[in-house]
């Protein structure tokens, strides 16, 4: 290797720490304001505390917040996932030229900015006189999160061969039967996957939640009021949960996808 | 011999495209029935309406003296056994073959005396707690098979289930299909391309061109009466030769070709001046000392193979060609190119086209 290829390596390499540096220092940042304290820029070393996360379980509105946030996340994977697989299997059985139709509706409140879509359901639900609150936040990310969910089904049941059902029904099985004793088992996981990211986007959804919530708040929306009125410790320690709940289950995707992959492989 | 299954005048086609036209056929008790054809003639799309995957476009699926056309596929008296095996991947052998009795609510005693049963028919007795992935080609073949057989089913279906097996497997493969049928007694109905592979496994074979059979009858009916000159040249070779009538008497008929004048066996469907194609097969043209029957030809190669040889020869113009498979003797050890030689047609295995 020559001389000049060896710096080259090494300038790429700093490239790549600066960037990796510039993309997570706030992250790590928040992490390291939630333990200690800071005067005018300088860290006081010694303020090392858990007090911020004890804290937390006094913040009533920010503890009520999240379980509101975790209510809503339930909710929408149980509806979104159902309704994911439906247009999905329909999608993947029908002859029909609506489908490509379907495909597409689906598609459009996640490929819309969030303000539109957000804003088109609230004067929706103004129109049909349905009150704003939770389960209206449901509707809302049931509607944006489906895309996702449909495309992740969808792709499974395009790997499995048409003989798989087909040979259900042969051995006698009526619909429920294939669907229950052959079907599912085989797209378990991509509905777990499914249900996963359809959790994580929920969670932290922000803009459109902000049309459709009424007197009740979700954690992201608590958290940005909470900015408004100035920084707190608290902020930094749930921020910090968050993020390692959402890192949990990052991780426990990435685990089942690379499960399934070696199952295939084999 | 009693039929178990009629299908009556079948037709399909999707859209503008037609797939099978007119088809018509019986499947007889404990028969094992073949439908040879080349890849996209049709042949999957018989025994997917038989097993009811797919609807005929008109025409009737007769089971018991009852029509079918809409039956579902899960109350047909019919099991498939696929090319892909679709073996289901979240079970076990055991969970796979025991799934048909499992469906009709069957004991779980039942299920077990009767799968580790059909297990041993097919020889997978070991392999009950296998993952369908951990088995190789030819198993997964028996399991799928087995999965039908354990449902005692009236037919099954095969759509080419050695398709994806090698050359040595594939041979493994059908003498246990031929032996598993005698044993089981049940009618199969089989899908290939591979003509050896059909004339070996079959007690009758139907043969599909052209969207339409071009003939029905068991291996040797085939071979030996071909009834088209498709099928002359369908399995193994045959001359094809254009023949006039010029004599036609009581005892037998003179005919004339390119080759010559020769006498053919009385037939009905012949009369003076008629023309019609004459086929013989290779071996059935034997090289024979000058005589008034014989016809003169004249060498153009030699393949020689010790025991059998093949002749390809031409007559005095050179225009017409024909083959010749003669089993070695003292006449054709001492041939060679340009030579000429005497022929005789075994007229009694010719075949008559009349186009």
């Amino acid at each position: 290797m020559t001389r000049l290829e060896n710096y080259t390596k090494y300038l790429l390499a700093g490239l790549t720490g600066l960037i990796v540096a510039a993309l997570y220092a706030p992250i790590v940042l928040t992490i390291f304001y939630s333990f200690y304290k800071s005067r005018k820029g300088k860290v006081d070393w010694n303020s090392f505390s858990y007090e911020p996360y004890t804290k937390l379980i006094y913040e009533r509105q920010i503890l009520e917040s999240l379980m509101n946030s975790i209510y809503v996340g339930v909710v929408t994977v149980i509806c979104s996932v159902i309704i994911g697989f439906y247009f999905a299997n329909y999608y993947h059985t029908s002859k029909s030229k609506m489908k490509e139709f379907l495909q597409f509706i689906i598609f459009l409140p996640f490929l819309l900015p969030p303000i539109i879509t957000g804003l088109s359901l609230l004067i929706f639900f103004r129109e049909i006189n349905l009150p704003r609150s939770l389960n209206t936040v449901v509707i809302g990310h049931t509607i944006f999160v489906l895309a996702i969910v449909f495309k992740i089904i969808l792709n499974k049941l395009e790997t499995l061969k048409p003989s798989l059902m087909e040979s259900a029904y042969d051995l006698g099985a009526s619909k429920w039967q294939a669907f229950y004793y052959v079907l599912l088992p085989n797209i378990k996981l991509s509905l777990i996957i499914a249900g996963l990211l359809a959790f994580t986007i929920s969670l932290d959804e922000t803009l459109i939640t902000l049309f459709l919530i009424g007197n009740d708040t979700t954690w992201p929306i608590k958290l940005w009021a909470k900015m408004r009125v100035g920084f707190s410790k608290q902020v930094n320690a749930s921020v910090t949960l968050i993020l390692i709940l959402t890192s949990l289950l990052v991780l426990l995707i990435a685990s089942i996808i690379s499960r399934s992959e070696k199952k295939i492989m084999y | 011999m009693s039929e178990i299954l009629e299908l009556k005048n079948i037709s399909k086609s999707y859209g503008s495209t037609t797939v099978l036209e007119n088809i018509s056929f019986k499947i007889n008790n404990n028969e094992f029935f073949t439908i040879l054809g080349s890849s996209g003639s049709g042949k999957s799309t018989i025994i997917r309406m038989i097993g009811g995957f797919t609807k005929p476009s008109s025409g009737e699926i007769i089971f018991a003296n009852k029509n079918i056309n809409d039956e579902p596929i899960f109350k047909r008296p019919f099991n498939t056994v696929f090319q892909d095996y679709a073996l289901f991947p979240n079970m076990n052998v055991f969970d796979n073959v025991g799934f048909g009795l499992k469906i009709k609510n069957k004991s779980k005693e039942e299920i077990k005396k009767n799968v580790l049963n059909v297990l041993t028919v097919v020889g997978l007795e070991h392999f009950s707690n296998r993952m369908p992935q951990e088995l190789s080609g030819g198993q997964q073949q028996r399991v799928a098979l087995a999965r039908a057989i354990i449902c005692e089913p009236e037919i099954i279906l095969l759509d080419e289930p050695l398709g994806a097996l090698d050359a040595e497997l594939r041979k493994q493969m059908q003498l246990f299909l031929k032996e598993i049928q005698k044993k089981i007694q049940i009618s199969f109905i089989f899908i290939t391309h591979d003509q050896e592979e059909a004339i070996f496994l079959s007690d009758r074979i139907a043969v599909l061109n052209n969207h339409k059979f071009e003939q029905i009858g068991s291996p040797k009916d085939l071979y030996y009466s071909p009834k088209t000159t498709y099928m002359a040249k369908f399995f193994g070779e045959c001359n094809l030769i254009k023949c006039r009538v010029t004599n036609y008497d009581s005892e037998s008929i003179k005919v004339s070709s390119a080759f010559g004048s020769f006498n053919i066996p009385k037939n009905k469907n012949l009369n003076n001046e008629s023309e019609f194609i004459y086929g013989i097969r290779p071996e059935e043209v034997k090289l024979v000392r000058q005589s008034e029957k014989s016809i003169k030809v004249k060498i153009k190669d030699i393949n020689f193979r010790g025991s059998t040889s093949t002749i390809n020869a031409t007559n005095d113009n050179g225009d017409s060609l024909i083959k010749i498979q003669n089993i070695s003797t003292n006449i054709s050890k001492s041939l060679s190119i340009n030579d000429s030689i005497d022929i005789e047609f075994n007229t009694d295995l010719g075949s008559i086209f009349i186009e």
